[in-house]
Protein backbone atom coordinates (compact mmCIF):
# COMPACT_ATOMS: atom_id res chain seq x y z
CA UNK A 1 0.00 0.00 0.00
CA UNK A 2 1.81 2.77 -1.36
CA UNK A 3 0.43 6.63 -1.13
CA UNK A 4 -0.82 8.80 -4.10
CA UNK A 5 -2.83 11.51 -4.11
CA UNK A 6 -4.50 10.69 -7.25
CA UNK A 7 -5.34 13.30 -9.81
CA UNK A 8 -6.72 16.03 -8.26
CA UNK A 9 -10.73 17.89 -10.19
CA UNK A 10 -13.02 20.19 -9.86
CA UNK A 11 -16.67 20.17 -10.66
CA UNK A 12 -19.37 22.72 -10.25
CA UNK A 13 -22.10 21.88 -7.97
CA UNK A 14 -25.23 23.34 -7.11
CA UNK A 15 -24.01 24.88 -3.64
CA UNK A 16 -20.64 25.80 -5.28
CA UNK A 17 -17.16 24.93 -6.76
CA UNK A 18 -15.96 21.29 -5.12
CA UNK A 19 -12.76 20.11 -4.90
CA UNK A 20 -11.93 16.02 -5.54
CA UNK A 21 -9.73 13.32 -6.16
CA UNK A 22 -9.89 10.60 -8.82
CA UNK A 23 -7.90 7.13 -9.39
CA UNK A 24 -9.62 6.81 -13.17
CA UNK A 25 -10.26 3.05 -14.05
CA UNK A 26 -12.07 1.68 -17.30
CA UNK A 27 -15.67 2.73 -18.14
CA UNK A 28 -16.54 -0.89 -17.20
CA UNK A 29 -15.08 -0.58 -13.53
CA UNK A 30 -17.19 -0.14 -10.94
CA UNK A 31 -17.11 3.45 -8.88
CA UNK A 32 -16.79 4.11 -5.61
CA UNK A 33 -17.10 7.22 -3.75
CA UNK A 34 -14.78 7.82 -0.50
CA UNK A 35 -16.10 10.28 1.70
CA UNK A 36 -14.30 11.65 4.57
CA UNK A 37 -14.81 12.57 8.22
CA UNK A 38 -15.20 16.12 10.03
CA UNK A 39 -12.10 18.16 10.16
CA UNK A 40 -10.94 16.00 7.40
CA UNK A 41 -10.66 15.89 3.10
CA UNK A 42 -10.10 13.32 0.53
CA UNK A 43 -6.54 13.25 2.12
CA UNK A 44 -7.55 10.84 4.18
CA UNK A 45 -7.70 8.35 1.66
CA UNK A 46 -4.22 8.18 0.58
CA UNK A 47 -3.31 5.02 1.36
CA UNK A 48 -6.90 3.48 0.51
CA UNK A 49 -8.04 4.73 -2.88
CA UNK A 50 -4.35 3.46 -4.64
CA UNK A 51 -5.23 -0.02 -2.99
CA UNK A 52 -8.73 0.19 -4.21
CA UNK A 53 -7.82 1.25 -7.52
CA UNK A 54 -5.53 -1.48 -7.65
CA UNK A 55 -8.36 -3.75 -7.03
CA UNK A 56 -10.18 -2.68 -10.39
CA UNK A 57 -12.53 -0.34 -9.20
CA UNK A 58 -12.59 4.02 -10.34
CA UNK A 59 -11.96 5.49 -7.05
CA UNK A 60 -13.57 9.35 -6.07
CA UNK A 61 -12.83 11.31 -3.23
CA UNK A 62 -14.84 14.74 -3.21
CA UNK A 63 -13.85 17.32 -0.36
CA UNK A 64 -17.08 17.78 1.25
CA UNK A 65 -18.03 21.47 1.70
CA UNK A 66 -16.11 23.55 4.19
CA UNK A 67 -13.26 20.91 3.62
CA UNK A 68 -10.00 20.41 2.04
CA UNK A 69 -10.21 23.10 -1.48
CA UNK A 70 -13.84 23.08 -1.71
CA UNK A 71 -16.60 25.57 -1.45
CA UNK A 72 -16.94 26.63 2.12
CA UNK A 73 -20.57 28.09 3.09
CA UNK A 74 -20.91 30.21 6.12
CA UNK A 75 -21.46 28.48 9.67
CA UNK A 76 -24.46 26.82 9.59
CA UNK A 77 -25.05 25.14 6.42
CA UNK A 78 -23.68 22.20 7.40
CA UNK A 79 -26.60 20.18 8.64
CA UNK A 80 -26.50 16.37 7.11
CA UNK A 81 -29.24 17.08 4.61
CA UNK A 82 -27.45 20.01 2.96
CA UNK A 83 -24.31 17.91 2.44
CA UNK A 84 -26.30 14.60 1.46
CA UNK A 85 -27.49 16.50 -1.52
CA UNK A 86 -23.72 17.92 -2.04
CA UNK A 87 -22.53 14.31 -2.14
CA UNK A 88 -25.83 13.79 -4.77
CA UNK A 89 -25.16 16.31 -7.25
CA UNK A 90 -21.56 15.50 -7.17
CA UNK A 91 -22.81 11.65 -8.24
CA UNK A 92 -25.07 13.20 -10.69
CA UNK A 93 -22.86 15.46 -12.12
CA UNK A 94 -20.01 12.97 -12.35
CA UNK A 95 -22.82 10.48 -14.44
CA UNK A 96 -21.53 7.86 -11.43
CA UNK A 97 -23.73 4.09 -12.22
CA UNK A 98 -25.04 3.06 -8.72
CA UNK A 99 -21.27 3.94 -6.89
CA UNK A 100 -20.58 2.36 -3.54
CA UNK A 101 -20.00 5.16 -1.02
CA UNK A 102 -17.64 4.18 1.82
CA UNK A 103 -17.44 6.78 4.67
CA UNK A 104 -15.92 7.55 7.82
CA UNK A 105 -17.65 9.56 10.60
CA UNK A 106 -19.40 12.67 9.23
CA UNK A 107 -18.67 11.10 6.03
CA UNK A 108 -20.52 7.74 7.28
CA UNK A 109 -23.23 9.81 8.27
CA UNK A 110 -23.96 11.49 5.13
CA UNK A 111 -23.79 8.32 3.06
CA UNK A 112 -26.68 6.85 5.43
CA UNK A 113 -28.49 9.91 5.16
CA UNK A 114 -28.00 9.95 1.33
CA UNK A 115 -28.93 6.27 1.03
CA UNK A 116 -32.14 6.16 3.10
CA UNK A 117 -33.75 9.14 1.73
CA UNK A 118 -33.64 10.68 5.48
CA UNK A 119 -32.63 14.35 3.71
CA UNK A 120 -35.72 14.37 2.14
CA UNK A 121 -37.46 15.61 -0.93
CA UNK A 122 -35.16 13.66 -3.43
CA UNK A 123 -35.40 10.02 -4.23
CA UNK A 124 -31.77 9.03 -3.68
CA UNK A 125 -29.97 7.94 -6.01
CA UNK A 126 -28.50 4.36 -7.14
CA UNK A 127 -26.23 2.70 -5.21
CA UNK A 128 -24.72 -0.49 -4.80
CA UNK A 129 -23.56 -0.71 -1.22
CA UNK A 130 -22.23 1.27 1.99
CA UNK A 131 -19.42 0.57 4.26
CA UNK A 132 -20.12 3.31 7.20
CA UNK A 133 -17.27 3.16 9.09
CA UNK A 134 -17.39 4.59 12.75
CA UNK A 135 -20.89 5.66 11.92
CA UNK A 136 -21.49 8.07 14.49
CA UNK A 137 -25.05 7.37 16.97
CA UNK A 138 -25.89 11.11 16.17
CA UNK A 139 -23.83 14.21 15.45
CA UNK A 140 -24.16 15.82 18.73
CA UNK A 141 -22.67 12.72 21.05
CA UNK A 142 -19.64 13.47 18.92
CA UNK A 143 -18.92 16.68 20.98
CA UNK A 144 -17.97 15.41 23.97
CA UNK A 145 -15.40 12.12 22.77
CA UNK A 146 -11.89 12.26 23.62
CA UNK A 147 -10.82 12.07 19.65
CA UNK A 148 -12.60 15.36 19.43
CA UNK A 149 -11.16 17.28 22.06
CA UNK A 150 -7.86 16.04 20.98
CA UNK A 151 -8.08 17.21 17.36
CA UNK A 152 -9.87 20.71 19.18
CA UNK A 153 -6.47 20.84 20.60
CA UNK A 154 -4.24 20.45 18.00
CA UNK A 155 -6.26 22.98 15.42
CA UNK A 156 -5.81 25.57 18.34
CA UNK A 157 -2.05 24.31 19.21
CA UNK A 158 1.09 25.60 16.93
CA UNK A 159 1.66 24.00 13.91
CA UNK A 160 4.95 22.38 15.70
CA UNK A 161 2.68 21.21 18.41
CA UNK A 162 0.49 19.21 15.85
CA UNK A 163 3.15 17.63 14.45
CA UNK A 164 5.20 16.79 17.45
CA UNK A 165 1.47 15.60 18.75
CA UNK A 166 0.76 13.40 15.85
CA UNK A 167 4.40 11.91 15.72
CA UNK A 168 3.95 11.01 19.23
CA UNK A 169 0.16 9.86 19.76
CA UNK A 170 0.13 7.92 15.99
CA UNK A 171 3.49 6.83 16.42
CA UNK A 172 2.58 3.64 15.31
CA UNK A 173 0.76 4.79 12.03
CA UNK A 174 2.45 4.54 8.18
CA UNK A 175 3.57 8.36 7.35
CA UNK A 176 1.72 8.80 4.84
CA UNK A 177 -1.17 8.87 7.57
CA UNK A 178 0.44 10.69 9.90
CA UNK A 179 1.16 13.28 7.13
CA UNK A 180 -2.61 13.52 6.29
CA UNK A 181 -3.80 13.46 9.69
CA UNK A 182 -1.35 16.46 10.39
CA UNK A 183 -2.68 18.16 7.31
CA UNK A 184 -6.08 17.60 8.83
CA UNK A 185 -5.03 19.74 11.93
CA UNK A 186 -3.24 22.30 9.68
CA UNK A 187 -6.04 22.80 7.42
CA UNK A 188 -9.40 22.91 9.43
CA UNK A 189 -11.22 25.93 9.67
CA UNK A 190 -12.75 25.14 13.80
CA UNK A 191 -15.64 27.36 13.08
CA UNK A 192 -16.70 24.97 10.15
CA UNK A 193 -15.50 21.26 12.08
CA UNK A 194 -17.75 22.91 15.09
CA UNK A 195 -20.49 23.84 12.89
CA UNK A 196 -20.67 20.36 11.22
CA UNK A 197 -21.45 19.46 14.59
CA UNK A 198 -23.69 22.00 15.55
CA UNK A 199 -25.51 21.73 12.32
CA UNK A 200 -25.38 17.66 12.46
CA UNK A 201 -27.24 17.65 15.56
CA UNK A 202 -30.34 18.96 14.24
CA UNK A 203 -30.79 15.45 12.41
CA UNK A 204 -30.92 13.31 15.76
CA UNK A 205 -30.18 10.09 16.25
CA UNK A 206 -28.65 8.43 12.99
CA UNK A 207 -28.56 4.29 14.26
CA UNK A 208 -32.57 4.10 13.72
CA UNK A 209 -31.69 4.95 9.44
CA UNK A 210 -29.60 1.52 9.68
CA UNK A 211 -33.19 -0.87 10.20
CA UNK A 212 -34.42 0.72 7.01
CA UNK A 213 -31.36 -0.16 4.60
CA UNK A 214 -32.26 -1.92 1.48
CA UNK A 215 -28.29 -1.76 0.35
CA UNK A 216 -25.65 -4.24 1.14
CA UNK A 217 -23.97 -2.48 4.15
CA UNK A 218 -20.60 -3.26 6.20
CA UNK A 219 -20.52 -1.32 9.25
CA UNK A 220 -17.21 -1.22 11.16
CA UNK A 221 -16.20 0.34 14.29
CA UNK A 222 -13.13 0.30 16.45
CA UNK A 223 -12.76 0.05 20.36
CA UNK A 224 -13.78 2.31 22.79
CA UNK A 225 -11.18 1.63 24.68
CA UNK A 226 -9.25 2.61 22.22
CA UNK A 227 -11.15 5.90 21.03
CA UNK A 228 -13.92 4.53 19.07
CA UNK A 229 -16.91 6.67 19.00
CA UNK A 230 -19.46 3.79 19.43
CA UNK A 231 -19.89 2.72 22.84
CA UNK A 232 -20.63 -0.77 23.70
CA UNK A 233 -24.98 0.28 23.99
CA UNK A 234 -24.29 2.26 20.40
CA UNK A 235 -22.54 -1.00 19.18
CA UNK A 236 -25.14 -3.65 20.62
CA UNK A 237 -28.10 -1.33 18.70
CA UNK A 238 -26.64 -1.12 15.43
CA UNK A 239 -26.00 -5.12 15.65
CA UNK A 240 -29.49 -5.07 16.51
CA UNK A 241 -31.21 -2.85 13.84
CA UNK A 242 -28.92 -3.96 11.00
CA UNK A 243 -30.73 -6.13 8.51
CA UNK A 244 -29.66 -9.47 7.68
CA UNK A 245 -28.44 -8.65 4.33
CA UNK A 246 -25.84 -6.37 6.42
CA UNK A 247 -22.91 -6.84 8.37
CA UNK A 248 -20.75 -5.22 10.96
CA UNK A 249 -17.18 -5.79 12.55
CA UNK A 250 -15.34 -4.35 15.39
CA UNK A 251 -11.89 -3.81 15.18
CA UNK A 252 -10.31 -4.48 18.45
CA UNK A 253 -6.96 -2.86 17.69
CA UNK A 254 -8.09 0.32 16.40
CA UNK A 255 -9.71 3.57 17.59
CA UNK A 256 -11.73 6.18 15.92
CA UNK A 257 -9.70 5.99 12.54
CA UNK A 258 -9.58 2.49 11.56
CA UNK A 259 -8.53 3.19 8.10
CA UNK A 260 -5.68 4.60 8.82
CA UNK A 261 -4.76 3.29 11.64
CA UNK A 262 -5.39 -0.36 10.61
CA UNK A 263 -5.57 0.13 6.92
CA UNK A 264 -4.20 -3.47 5.71
CA UNK A 265 -7.07 -4.71 8.10
CA UNK A 266 -9.85 -2.28 7.02
CA UNK A 267 -8.86 -3.18 2.88
CA UNK A 268 -9.33 -7.06 3.47
CA UNK A 269 -12.92 -6.07 5.02
CA UNK A 270 -13.75 -3.78 2.30
CA UNK A 271 -12.22 -6.05 -0.76
CA UNK A 272 -14.28 -8.92 0.77
CA UNK A 273 -17.20 -6.57 0.59
CA UNK A 274 -16.71 -5.32 -2.46
CA UNK A 275 -16.66 -8.56 -4.18
CA UNK A 276 -20.42 -9.43 -2.92
CA UNK A 277 -21.51 -6.01 -4.31
CA UNK A 278 -20.00 -4.81 -6.80
CA UNK A 279 -18.49 -7.80 -8.35
CA UNK A 280 -20.68 -9.79 -10.59
CA UNK A 281 -21.23 -13.37 -9.91
CA UNK A 282 -19.94 -13.45 -6.06
CA UNK A 283 -23.36 -13.12 -4.39
CA UNK A 284 -24.05 -13.04 -0.66
CA UNK A 285 -21.62 -11.73 2.10
CA UNK A 286 -18.32 -13.49 2.09
CA UNK A 287 -17.91 -16.17 4.81
CA UNK A 288 -15.35 -13.61 7.06
CA UNK A 289 -18.32 -10.86 6.81
CA UNK A 290 -21.36 -13.51 8.40
CA UNK A 291 -22.59 -14.02 11.99
CA UNK B 1 3.39 27.17 44.72
CA UNK B 2 6.30 24.62 43.90
CA UNK B 3 5.28 21.18 44.27
CA UNK B 4 8.06 18.32 44.73
CA UNK B 5 8.49 16.19 41.47
CA UNK B 6 7.54 13.21 43.83
CA UNK B 7 4.04 14.90 44.56
CA UNK B 8 3.25 15.19 40.24
CA UNK B 9 4.80 11.32 40.46
CA UNK B 10 1.81 10.54 42.58
CA UNK B 11 -0.26 12.21 40.35
CA UNK B 12 0.40 10.74 37.64
CA UNK B 13 1.11 7.17 39.33
CA UNK B 14 -3.05 7.70 40.51
CA UNK B 15 -4.30 8.36 37.44
CA UNK B 16 -2.61 5.96 35.22
CA UNK B 17 -3.70 3.15 37.88
CA UNK B 18 -7.14 4.41 37.90
CA UNK B 19 -7.84 5.47 34.54
CA UNK B 20 -5.76 3.03 32.70
CA UNK B 21 -5.30 -0.33 34.89
CA UNK B 22 -8.21 -0.92 36.85
CA UNK B 23 -6.82 0.09 39.82
CA UNK B 24 -3.76 -2.00 39.79
CA UNK B 25 -5.08 -4.50 41.77
CA UNK B 26 -1.67 -6.44 42.37
CA UNK B 27 -0.06 -3.36 43.23
CA UNK B 28 2.56 -3.73 40.13
CA UNK B 29 3.12 -0.23 38.78
CA UNK B 30 5.86 1.65 39.61
CA UNK B 31 7.76 4.87 38.64
CA UNK B 32 10.22 2.93 36.87
CA UNK B 33 7.50 0.98 34.85
CA UNK B 34 8.04 0.87 31.36
CA UNK B 35 5.07 2.26 30.22
CA UNK B 36 5.54 2.22 26.55
CA UNK B 37 7.18 -0.64 26.16
CA UNK B 38 4.55 -2.96 27.75
CA UNK B 39 2.17 -0.96 26.05
CA UNK B 40 0.31 0.52 29.07
CA UNK B 41 0.48 3.42 27.07
CA UNK B 42 -0.93 2.98 23.57
CA UNK B 43 -2.10 6.37 21.51
CA UNK B 44 -5.62 6.62 22.72
CA UNK B 45 -4.04 6.45 26.49
CA UNK B 46 -1.36 8.65 25.73
CA UNK B 47 -3.74 11.53 24.56
CA UNK B 48 -5.27 11.05 27.62
CA UNK B 49 -2.49 11.03 29.87
CA UNK B 50 -1.54 13.95 28.10
CA UNK B 51 -4.80 15.77 28.50
CA UNK B 52 -3.98 15.01 32.17
CA UNK B 53 -1.12 16.39 32.16
CA UNK B 54 -1.99 19.70 29.85
CA UNK B 55 -5.56 20.41 31.72
CA UNK B 56 -5.47 18.93 34.72
CA UNK B 57 -2.10 19.20 36.20
CA UNK B 58 -1.38 22.77 34.58
CA UNK B 59 1.65 21.88 32.66
CA UNK B 60 1.55 22.87 28.90
CA UNK B 61 4.12 20.65 27.38
CA UNK B 62 6.31 22.31 24.82
CA UNK B 63 6.51 20.93 21.08
CA UNK B 64 10.01 19.88 21.49
CA UNK B 65 9.21 17.64 24.64
CA UNK B 66 6.35 15.76 23.03
CA UNK B 67 8.39 12.64 22.46
CA UNK B 68 8.08 8.56 23.21
CA UNK B 69 11.25 9.15 25.66
CA UNK B 70 9.48 11.33 27.61
CA UNK B 71 7.17 9.10 28.13
CA UNK B 72 8.83 5.81 28.83
CA UNK B 73 7.70 5.99 32.64
CA UNK B 74 6.41 7.72 35.15
CA UNK B 75 9.62 9.24 36.08
CA UNK B 76 10.61 10.68 32.90
CA UNK B 77 7.20 11.73 32.90
CA UNK B 78 7.46 13.92 36.05
CA UNK B 79 10.11 15.42 35.98
CA UNK B 80 8.80 16.48 32.26
CA UNK B 81 5.40 17.96 34.15
CA UNK B 82 7.48 19.48 36.97
CA UNK B 83 9.91 20.94 34.72
CA UNK B 84 7.39 22.81 32.67
CA UNK B 85 5.08 24.40 35.61
CA UNK B 86 3.03 21.18 36.34
CA UNK B 87 1.70 20.44 40.17
CA UNK B 88 0.00 18.06 41.63
CA UNK B 89 -3.94 18.60 41.88
CA UNK B 90 -3.98 18.17 45.60
CA UNK B 91 -1.37 21.49 45.69
CA UNK B 92 -3.84 23.34 43.46
CA UNK B 93 -6.59 22.88 45.50
CA UNK B 94 -5.11 24.11 48.71
CA UNK B 95 -3.93 27.13 46.88
CA UNK B 96 -7.47 27.84 45.48
CA UNK B 97 -8.93 27.82 49.03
Amino acid sequence: MTADAGQSGYVELPAGRFHYRRWAAGPEAPSVILVHGNGSSSATWSRVAPALHAAGLHVLAPDLRGSGASVRPPVGSYGLPEVAADLHDFIDALRLPAPLLIGHCWGAAVALTLATGASGGRVPPALSGLVLEELPSDMAATEDQPVVRDFLRMMRGSREYARSWVDLICRSWHPADRESLLADAWGTDVDVYLSVIKDGAGAGPLLPHLARLELPALVLRGNPRRGSMLSDGDWQLTRRLLPGHCAAYEFSDSGHEVHRSDCAGYLRLVEDFLHATVRPGRPGLPSTLRG
Amino acid sequence: MTVPESQVADELMGFIRTEFLDGDPAGELTDETPLLAWGVLDSFKTARLLSFIEDELGSPIPPAELYAGNFRDIRSIAAMVHANGGRARAARQDTAQ
